[in-house]
């Protein structure tokens, strides 16, 4: 019965996602503003019909119906409740789903938002983004639907993958879909604003929000799949270069790169047409993406069972670019720049730097990631490893750190003055004593002694930004609410630095030891010493444990190996991690013997929790910047551009 | 049965839908 219910509700989400489409073009072609309306309440109405098909799974998951198939292959009756919820996007179809849930929700909130952005602009946006919810549900309507049904109900479903059988897997998967999804909010503003031509600053301070949502999304996820990959998959590291990761880590390298060259536009008007293709690039990418993670052409960690879905992805790539491309050229001459050229060492000129050392970036992780692709069609196969991507986007994330130091410090238009350069006294400063210290403490490894320095000066310019606030302490706080857009901005750099130390102390000065150990007997690793208690066995709810306890000052970390037997014996590691400010001691079981020795992989993980702590740190800098900040934008945009009061 | 959900879904929501439709001729005649 369940089936049926969310089948049709996803049908009829679908024919009301297409009338929506259709109708929005044709009503803002026609500047119909009562078809306008409808379109966008088709859309609205195609919204909650997604959110019901989605309450229709949650409630067959919860309830164990096993007579869908989707059901039985991602859950079974042993799996703790909270992870049976969490299958809603555990697997293929539900996550699809899930996604266009996200899209239509996000979209529908920006779609109330931007009923004052003129009809035209807003009836566009409308039309794509049901364009795009279209093509999700078709999708989920012919090729892989979470409600097919199974010829014969099961009593009990198949489990989930025991990897996914975590916290994690309620905060990471949900955050980084959302923001894969809310990427096309964006996208559907600045083609809508191609269509209606509309290439003014309007659109930025429209679309700047959604993509700042979207990259705050991007950035939480980015950072939870960090963490957890750290927390579970027990190799001592967290982020592998990993094609699920290259493919989420780009969008948010385009969009980045758009929140700063935005700047350029909103300042100065320059940049036009490469703001709208930063925006579109990154809305590609996640569709690029999509089609590599989910039709299997690459090998991956993550990958989802090899589906029929990718040609259908592939396909809508195809109609995005070439849609992106015809709009993009046919723009082009509403996109060129009136403003007069900036000197190259100015703020523009920075801004300019940063933008194409973090396209270069994009283009060695996407070379990276279809390589296997690629030389697959070509003849034979090849993959790229670590070493590459950090030969080849280590020297450009060096840059990046150099421009993040002195672009803020640097004026608009004019070249560098002696007033600037005096101000860069205090990052370069900052980078020499670091430097200094380093080389005093023994460091000899060139590329930390270029990145701490560097990490110094960004910290350096940033904290000299809000220095200057404080020569007059009773006046602090308004200025920081006023212009909380730039000392938010300056947070959120102050956190990148927090999250760059962390990761080059982890990733420069790591220490690894593999030991087998007697119960009684202890190690030590960079002078951090355990010992081993002797092993035991725990029997779960749906596995066992084989812990192996390890003494480690008063507390004790209990590695083990988990085996589910209703899974056909399949084990997985448990790490365990002991957490300081200085470092993780992370500690992996490999085997217990018969006689009751163990062996372990022991790491010592400098600065880890600083990873996590500069995460957090960005997102609140970013939502403090910019918590009603809108509608001053708005309305300072609406001065400039009378069209936009209409 | 899927289409018979589908439909009487679309058809539930017609009135939000096409509700600009529905009460602009009345505010036109005023």
């Amino acid at each position: 019965m369940l089936g049926y219910l969310g089948a049709g509700t996803l049908l009829a989400a679908l024919v009301m996602g297409g009338f929506s489409a259709v109708l929005s073009f044709w009503a803002g072609w026609q500047q119909n503003a009562v078809m306008v309306q409808v379109g966008r309440r088709a859309f609205y109405a195609a919204t909650a019909m997604i959110v019901l098909a989605g309450a229709v799974l949650e409630w067959a998951l919860l309830s164990h119906d096993f007579s869908l198939a989707y059901v039985t292959e991602h859950t079974d009756l042993s799996v703790p409740t909270a992870l049976v919820a969490a299958g809603f996007y555990g697997g293929q179809e539900g996550s699809l789903l899930y996604w266009v849930l996200v899209l239509g929700v996000l979209g529908s909130v920006s779609l109330v938002a931007s009923a004052s952005l003129g009809v035209r602009l807003a009836a566009y946006a409308a039309g794509v983004m049901a364009a795009i919810v279209s093509f999700f549900l078709v999708v989920l309507v012919l090729v892989a639907s979470p409600f097919d049904l199974l010829p014969v109900t099961p009593p009990d479903g198949l489990g989930l993958n025991p990897i996914l059988r975590d916290g994690g897997m309620l905060i990471h998967p949900p955050v980084v879909l959302a923001g894969f999804a809310s990427f096309a909010i964006p996208f559907s503003f600045a083609a809508a604003a191609l269509l209606a031509g509309r290439t003014d600053e309007a659109w930025i301070a429209h679309t700047r929000r959604f993509a700042l949502m979207a990259w705050s999304l991007q950035t939480a996820g980015l950072v939870l799949g960090m963490w957890w990959a750290y927390h579970v998959l027990g190799w001592g590291g967290y982020w592998g270069w990993d094609p699920v990761e290259n493919v989420a880590f780009m969008p948010w390298l385009a969009t980045t790169a758009y929140l700063h060259s935005s700047q350029v536009q909103e300042k100065r008007g320059g940049l036009r047409a490469w703001n709208f293709g930063l925006v579109i690039l990154a809305f590609l990418l996640v569709i690029f993406g999509t089609f590599i993670v989910r039709s299997g052409v690459v090998p991956s960690v993550h990958t989802f069972a090899i589906s029929e879905i990718g040609p259908w992805f592939l396909a809508f790539l195809f109609v995005c670019i070439v849609f992106s491309t015809i709009l993009l050229a046919a723009r082009s001459q509403g996109l060129r720049t009136e403003a007069e050229p900036a000197a190259p060492v100015s703020r523009e000129g920075a801004f300019v730097l940063q933008n194409l050392l973090l396209i270069g970036v994009v283009a060695v992780v996407l070379w990276g990631t279809v390589l296997p692709l690629v030389s697959g069609m070509l003849g034979q196969q090849r993959v790229v490893g670590v070493s590459y991507y950090e030969r080849a986007a280590g020297p450009l994330f060096l840059v990046l750190l150099a421009v993040m130091a002195a672009g803020p410090l640097l004026p608009w238009r004019r070249a560098a003055g002696r007033a600037s350069l005096r101000a860069l006294t205090w990052p370069a400063g900052a980078a020499a004593v670091v430097l200094a210290a380093a080389v005093v403490a023994g460091v000899r490894s060139i590329p930390a002694l270029i990145a701490l320095p560097l990490v110094a000066a960004v910290a350096a310019t940033c904290l000299t930004q809000y220095a200057r606030l404080g020569r007059r302490w009773w006046r602090v706080p308004g200025l920081l609410i006023r212009r909380r857009r730039r000392y938010g901005a300056y947070l959120a750099h102050l956190g990148l630095a927090v999250l760059v130390i962390g990761i080059a102390a982890s990733h420069f000065w790591q220490q690894e030891k593999d030991v087998t150990l007697e119960p009684g007997q202890q190690v030590t690793v960079a002078g951090y010493s355990l010992s081993y208690a002797g092993s035991n066995v725990r029997q779960l709810a749906d596995h066992t444990e084989l812990v192996a306890p390890m003494q480690f000052g008063t507390s004790t970390l209990e590695p083990a190996r988990a085996t589910y037997a209703g899974l056909g014996g399949q084990s997985l590691t448990r790490v365990a991690i002991s957490t300081t400010p200085l470092a993780d001691v992370y500690v992996v079981l490999t085997g217990v013997d018969e006689t009751g020795s163990a062996s372990f992989r022991i790491f010592i993980n400098p600065l880890v929790t600083w990873i996590w702590a500069g995460g957090a740190i960005i997102i609140v800098g970013v939502v403090l910047g910019n918590v009603g900040e809108q509608a001053s934008e708005l309305a300072a945009v609406r001065r400039r551009v009378p069209a936009l009061a209409r | 049965m899927t289409l018979v959900v589908a439909t009487l879904l679309l058809f539930a929501a017609g009135p939000f839908v096409l509700w600009p439709l529905i009460k602009t001729p009345a505010e036109e005649s005023k």
